[in-house]
């Protein structure tokens, strides 16, 4: 075009207006900056809710255990505190309210299942199983979930020869109790533990 | 083989008061290089191309982004008087603002070898045809001389 070259009105008024509009511009630029900022705080929040929902999802924070709760109240498990011989299956399901059961051996009450077993020598037959298993609710760190638990406990043949002061046959017997979590105090999650866990998160 | 026998006779063109936005839109719409601005009596004003849509002292500027920006900042309540005049002359620039007032045009009767000439003389794409009244009867643009020469219509010496 042979006026390609020519400045036209319309250059000069962008010309001015440019000069002029500089100023607004930095604001505009910063606008932008703190979008970006924001983008990050959301992305931060939305990842510590995700980290929170997974860790509630997964056994981080599980507030009951075997060891630490005592029982309370009792109510009627299968068999319900008969005998039972070695190397069977006691089903310790006694409704949706069991959160733990344990053992009662010999008539004495024992601290808990897991424990008793651990301690003491039984005079069983060898390689005899107990086989437990029930279903329980679990407090998590905001809710309850309900979760099946399966237990094998092996008497092995070295025990076997230990003579036991309780019992003279081949046979050991005992009780199942299990606990009403309805009426239990809901334990605080660990604070040490939930701490160490966003440290290790962050860092 | 003239201009008369290859030129697209439905020409697409805008009036001078049209605003900057909408040639703009047709441009990069139709896919055009150039828009013929005419009167009412289709009589030739000037071209447009896509070179003029851009600011000549800020050629990053591409002028109907930067009026629309203007439009939209809302920053005309906090400007002085001069400030406001080259903001309304910007925002209400019109077709004649940016056309190109002293296009090349060529008439119907001129040869293929003369356009292919021009076009490759002055470096542009599209040539406005017009009449002895000055009236717009056609355009070729480089794309329709390509076309005949991949259709083995034209052959150049």
């Amino acid at each position: 075009m042979a006026t390609i070259k020519k400045e036209r009105k319309i250059d000069q008024a962008t010309s001015e207006t440019y000069s002029w509009w500089g100023k607004s511009f930095v604001f505009i630029k910063t606008t932008q900056v703190r979008s970006f900022h924001a983008i990050f705080i959301l992305a931060f929040f939305v990842g510590v809710a995700t980290a929170f929902i997974w860790s509630a999802s997964t056994d981080l924070f599980q507030t009951v255990s075997a060891a630490e709760v005592l029982p309370k109240e009792k109510c009627v498990a299968q068999p319900n505190g008969g005998n039972f011989r070695a190397s069977t299956t006691v089903n310790l399901k006694c409704g949706s309210k069991v959160t733990k059961a344990y053992y009662q051996w010999n008539s004495k009450p024992a601290k808990s299942f897991v424990k008793q077993i651990a301690t003491f020598y039984y005079p069983t037959e060898g390689n005899a199983v107990l086989k437990v298993f029930g279903e329980a609710t679990v407090q998590k760190l905001f809710f309850k979930q309900k979760v099946k638990f399966s237990q094998n406990y092996v008497f092995k043949p070295a025990i076997y020869s230990y003579p036991y002061p309780y019992l003279g046959s081949n046979d050991f017997w005992g009780r199942i109790l299990a606990v009403d979590e309805t009426k239990q105090k809901v334990e605080v999650p660990d604070k040490k533990k939930i701490a160490r866990f966003f440290s290790e998160l962050f860092n | 083989m003239n201009a008369k026998n290859i030129m697209s006779k439905r020409v697409i063109s805008v009036k001078p008061e049209a605003s900057i936005s909408e040639v703009a839109a047709i441009l990069h719409g139709k896919g055009f290089h150039a828009l013929p601005v005419v009167d009412r009596q289709k009589r030739l004003l000037g071209i447009i191309t896509e070179t003029d849509l851009f600011a000549r002292s800020f050629p990053m500027i591409h002028l109907p982004t930067y009026i629309d920006f203007l439009k939209k900042s809302k920053l005309d309540g906090n400007l002085s008087i001069k400030q406001r005049k080259s903001f309304e002359k910007l925002t209400q620039a019109e077709a004649k603002d940016v056309m190109s007032e002293t296009p090349f045009v060529i008439s119907p009767f001129i040869s293929i070898e003369k356009i292919l000439k021009i076009f490759q003389k002055n470096k542009i794409y599209s040539l406005p045809v017009i009449n002895n009244d000055k009236k717009v009867i056609g355009i070729i643009t480089l794309s329709d001389i390509i076309n005949l020469l991949s259709k083995k219509k034209l052959i150049i010496k």
